[in-house]
């Protein structure tokens, strides 16, 4: 991935306004994806993760209010950078299908239950200037094929006559019909039942690899994260506080949060993992700690922590972390030399 | 959003009563102030006014004044003080709202609260009944009525208007209450055994507090529209003086088009108006008073 | 399961509803036996019935069929008293910490209403004695902290502890514990999770653990059983290392094989099993014979699509209703017959 990013997150800071003053909902969040690229953003609720990606498509409330940064993107009709967040509302419309889609985790809602799925798709369409009906129900076609539906069925379907499952794979196949570069999932899988979520995920597998599209996923799900993405990126308390490889992530881990969340997780082989909570809850987000946000709730905190934000820097290749004392870290795995070089999920 | 404020309240704060609270919800809604401001104050007009305002009488030296220092609203065209008179016609309009608001909220709460909880025939009995009522245009039924009962005692009013009001009322909270009753807290009080009359007043009633309280006041509101129409279609004797007769009189004789009387139609007017509002602004604001939330101020 | 009388014992329960005028079967034949201190998990996807047992478990719903017995007792023969003492020992703790508590109730008077209401206490000075106690036994430490706050001013964790303090004020024999930790963050699931442990071990109380997630019941009852359930039948029953590691039923196999576990050379590396169909069947309409066999990969014609399996022994230790399975179990025993 030697090539320019697709998108470039620089700098991102997100407020919400509240009753009792400004929630810094995202903080100085930086990152690139490269095409082609899955990255995971993971973390609890309340860590930014969907404001962030709400903000990258300018789609965030309004009581939110974007306070910095910039969102570049580079690709399809786009050959040199542009600035999402300084796009005009038409240049935004289009860059929301052609570019980059987004699709949401309330399957059930972002259908309108009065029109049929063929409708919302030749709307769709035409809103962002394509006229020829034939050829976009081809192209519908052919993308709920790809996404393991019966093509003529759905296409004249009500969202009711569809289950759930069906319904998110309406929406993934929507937001692909013009062949965007990028696309968005917001917990893709999260209302789901485990059969469903793995067609998803196999759905998502085949698709990024034929159409060549990044995809950006946010989950609270580590296992979805270690199974779907090359990169994983750890947010907690609006900010990034790890950002590397996904082997790298689950066996080396360099802050101690994603080492906790990894350490908290049951598995399925294996023997009965000790897993282990972590204690405390995130800080408030009005007046965040001066220090590292995670230095209350940290088993390797010292003085230093609490005063000093640790800066988010390179510990191995690929592989950064805002943590003083990432090196006292322990390796979970060692993973086998070929498959740590190797992204190939 | 993923951003929910659970996590960012301060896990540490002092308890506060009812009475802080209220407090806190009057600073942080102006309006909702204001509102109670009105309504009190024309509570205490009701209650101690007469008491300390003598009642007007009649001066044909002084017929149809316009607002002065002695006569604050002017005086009609007897010459009797016009501010006076809203405070006398204050007393038996707002009996008749508040007795209304407590009967129809009484008798819909006992219905609504019982038919959603026990459901089968009383459910179907009492929804009939509701149907049945509000198919029957009451203007007219009063008209029947007062040739029949005398309409001069406010309780026997409240009874006649809450017999029109309960039923939209009643409606909502069995709604509510079906509604209340399948969530998880009211399961786990099946679970702990804790009783029916438990589960209505503890868990469920407290939870519709805020709703009770507004509809109570949207009650008054509707029993003052609809004693001012009766008494302006003259279908309740004019003995005594309230806020309805003054317009009755005032239009009668004449005071939409004569602009010398006009403070006699207007004050009425406005008060019921004001009264109206206050009551309608302080319902709106209600909510936040009584939602455990706002009350301790996360 | 054959010592003493189970504390609970599920025997052939039917429930159905009524939409209309179709039935919806949502449980058939759900037979089940636990003992006293044990850890059941019923786990399955939306739809399977796991709920429905449970409230059927917790006296909350009434079977169309079949009966339920608490300590040897026919519960739908329990009258008055005896009725509201097997509910009272019997408990639930739901799903969603939001909707569970009460909004306008602090913990204290939450928690104070049913010591107050079956004459656990005498006077407020014990109430309050008790409540903190309470607290204190699912770690809301210092209690004093918690006791008069309102749950808006709690985490979600906190809350579902709380919910598990409500159901511990009557002295329960059995919890119910309905997904108590799904919609709780990944980081302090593990720490409810070791809380409801430590309960089980040290008032030896018996839980049925509703969940969906496997990873999750194998957790919690590693020394305990899993029931996996699928359509309103239970197909699967075990020890959850057994059922985890060997699954016999192919429903359970796809389950096992389906989710993706936190470790991404693990995950990626899985075998399969697929299903020959994506579609979920509606309870409306459940497919004859096996209930699976729409789906299932191993599915033979004229047998799985006709007859109905049941619950038997397989080659492991474990329970499944399935005639593959079964018949592979009888020919490996017929085998080692041979070779004896």
């Amino acid at each position: 991935m030697s090539h320019q990013p697709v998108l470039s997150i620089q700098n991102l800071n997100v407020e919400y306004t509240a009753r009792r003053g400004k929630v810094k909902a995202v903080r100085d969040v930086s990152f690139d994806v490269f095409p082609g690229e899955t990255v995971a953003v993971i973390g609890e609720s309340g860590c930014g993760k969907t404001t962030l990606a709400l903000a990258l498509v300018r789609l965030l409330p309004r009581s939110a209010k974007i306070a910095g940064g910039k969102v570049l993107f580079q690709g399809g009709n786009y050959s040199t950078p542009i600035d999402v967040l300084r796009l005009n509302q038409s240049q935004l419309r289009a860059f929301r299908w052609r570019n980059c889609a987004m699709v949401f985790q309330s399957a059930l809602n972002a259908l309108n239950p009065v029109l049929k799925v063929s409708a919302q798709v030749q709307e769709t369409a035409r809103a962002h200037g394509e006229h020829d009906a034939k050829q976009i129900e081809e192209r519908a076609l052919w993308l709920f094929q790809q996404v393991r539906l019966d093509p003529r069925r759905v296409y004249n379907a009500y969202p009711h006559e569809l289950s759930g499952g069906m319904r998110q794979r309406v929406l993934l196949a929507l937001g692909l019909l013009l062949d965007p570069q990028v696309v968005i999932l917001d917990e893709p899988t999260t209302a789901l039942d485990v059969l469903t979520q793995r067609t998803i995920i196999e759905v998502l597998k085949r698709l990024r690899d034929e159409m060549g599209f990044a995809l950006i996923f946010i989950s609270h799900d580590l296992s979805m994260a270690a199974e779907l993405a090359h990169r994983i990126v750890t947010m907690y308390a609006g900010k990034v506080v790890e950002i590397g490889q996904v082997n790298e992530v689950f066996y080396r881990p360099k802050h101690p949060y994603t080492l906790g969340l990894m350490r908290a997780v049951p598995n399925l082989s294996g023997g009965r993992a000790e897993l282990v909570s972590i204690q405390g809850s995130p800080p408030d987000l009005i007046d965040p700690p001066r220090g590292c946000p995670f230095a209350p709730r940290c088993s390797y905190a010292q003085p230093i922590c609490h005063e000093q934000p640790p800066p988010l820097e390179m510990r191995a290749t690929d592989h950064a972390s805002a943590c003083h004392f990432w090196d006292r870290l322990p390796v979970l795995r060692e993973s086998s030399e070929a498959s740590s070089r190797e992204v190939n999920p | 959003m993923t951003t929910a404020t659970p996590s960012l309240a301060p896990l540490s704060r002092p308890r506060s009563g009812r009475l802080g609270g209220l407090w806190k919800a009057i600073r942080q809604h102006p309006s909702g102030a204001i509102g109670l401001f009105g309504v009190t104050f024309f509570l205490l007009m009701a209650l101690i006014g007469p008491l300390i305002v003598p009642v007007p009488r009649v001066n044909v030296q002084a017929r149809s004044q316009p607002p002065s220092f002695e006569h604050i609203l002017g005086t009609d065209n007897q010459g009797k003080d016009i501010a006076a008179q809203i405070v006398h016609g204050s007393r038996p309009v707002i009996t008749v709202a508040v007795l209304t608001g407590l009967i129809t909220t009484a008798i819909a709460i006992t219905l609504g609260a019982l038919a959603a909880f026990w459901g089968g025939l009383f459910d179907r009995v009492v929804n009939s009944a509701a149907n049945f009522v509000l198919t029957i245009p009451y203007l007219v039924a009063m008209t029947v009525l007062a040739s029949f009962i005398r309409l001069n005692s406010p309780v026997t009013q409240a009874l006649i208007l809450s017999l029109w009001s309960w039923p939209v009322l009643m409606r909502t909270v069995r709604a509510q209450v079906l509604s209340l009753r399948e969530r998880e807290y009211v399961e786990a009080a099946v679970a702990l055994n804790l009783g029916t009359p438990h589960i209505i007043f503890r868990e469920i009633l407290p939870n519709m507090a805020s709703y009770i309280a507004i509809s109570m006041i949207l009650a008054m509101t509707s029993a003052i529209y609809a004693q001012i129409a009766l008494i302006t279609l003259g279908l309740v004797p004019l003995s005594d003086m309230n806020w309805g007769r003054m317009i009755f009189i005032a239009r009668t004789t004449g005071a939409i088009y004569l602009t010398d009387t006009v403070w006699f139609i207007l004050s009425p007017v406005m008060a019921i108006a004001l009264f109206q509002w206050s009551l309608v602004t302080l319902a709106r604001s209600i909510e936040d008073v009584f939602n455990p939330r706002l009350r301790s101020g996360a | 399961m054959s010592q003493p009388t189970p504390i609970l014992s599920l025997q052939g329960v039917h429930k159905y509803f009524k939409a209309g005028r179709k039935t919806i079967r949502v449980l058939q034949d759900v037979s089940l036996e636990v003992a006293e201190g044990e850890i059941v998990c019923l786990v399955g996807e939306s739809g399977c019935g796991k709920t429905t047992t449970g409230k059927i478990i917790a006296g909350l719903a009434a079977p169309t069929a079949g009966k339920v017995f608490f300590e040897g007792r026919d519960v739908s023969q329990l009258r008055g008293e005896d009725f509201r003492a097997y509910r009272r020992a019997v408990q639930i703790v739901h799903q969603d910490p939001y909707a569970s508590l009460n909004p306008t109730q602090t913990l204290y008077r939450m928690l104070s209403f049913p010591l107050f209401r079956h004459r656990l206490v005498r006077n407020g000075a014990q109430a309050r004695a008790r409540v903190l106690e309470l607290l204190q036994l699912v770690d809301l430490t210092p209690p004093e902290d918690f006791i008069d706050k309102f749950p808006h001013q709690l985490s979600g964790g906190q809350r579902q502890r709380v919910s598990i303090a409500r159901a511990l004020t009557v002295n329960p024999r059995l919890i119910v514990a309905d997904e108590p930790v799904s919609m709780v963050d990944v980081s302090i699931r593990v720490s409810l999770l070791n809380t409801l442990s430590d309960l089980q071990r040290r008032l030896r109380l018996t839980f049925v653990f509703i969940t969906h997630d496997l990873a999750v019941a194998r957790y919690f009852a590693w020394e305990g059983r899993i029931a996996v359930m699928y359509l309103g039948r239970i197909v699967e029953i075990g020890s959850a290392p057994e059922v985890t590691a060997q699954p016999q039923h192919p429903y359970t196999r796809a389950l096992i094989t389906s989710l993706p576990e936190p470790d991404p050379e693990l995950t990626r590396h899985k075998e399969r099993l697929s299903l020959r169909s994506e579609d979920i069947p509606s309870l409306l309409r459940i497919p004859s014979g096996c209930a699976f066999h729409p789906r299932c990969p191993w599915h033979v014609p004229k047998v799985c699509d006709v007859t109905l399996p049941e619950l038997a022994p397989t080659e492991g230790r474990s329970l499944a209703a399935c005639h593959v399975t079964a018949q592979t179990s009888r020919h490996l025993e017929a085998l080692s017959a041979q070779k004896a």
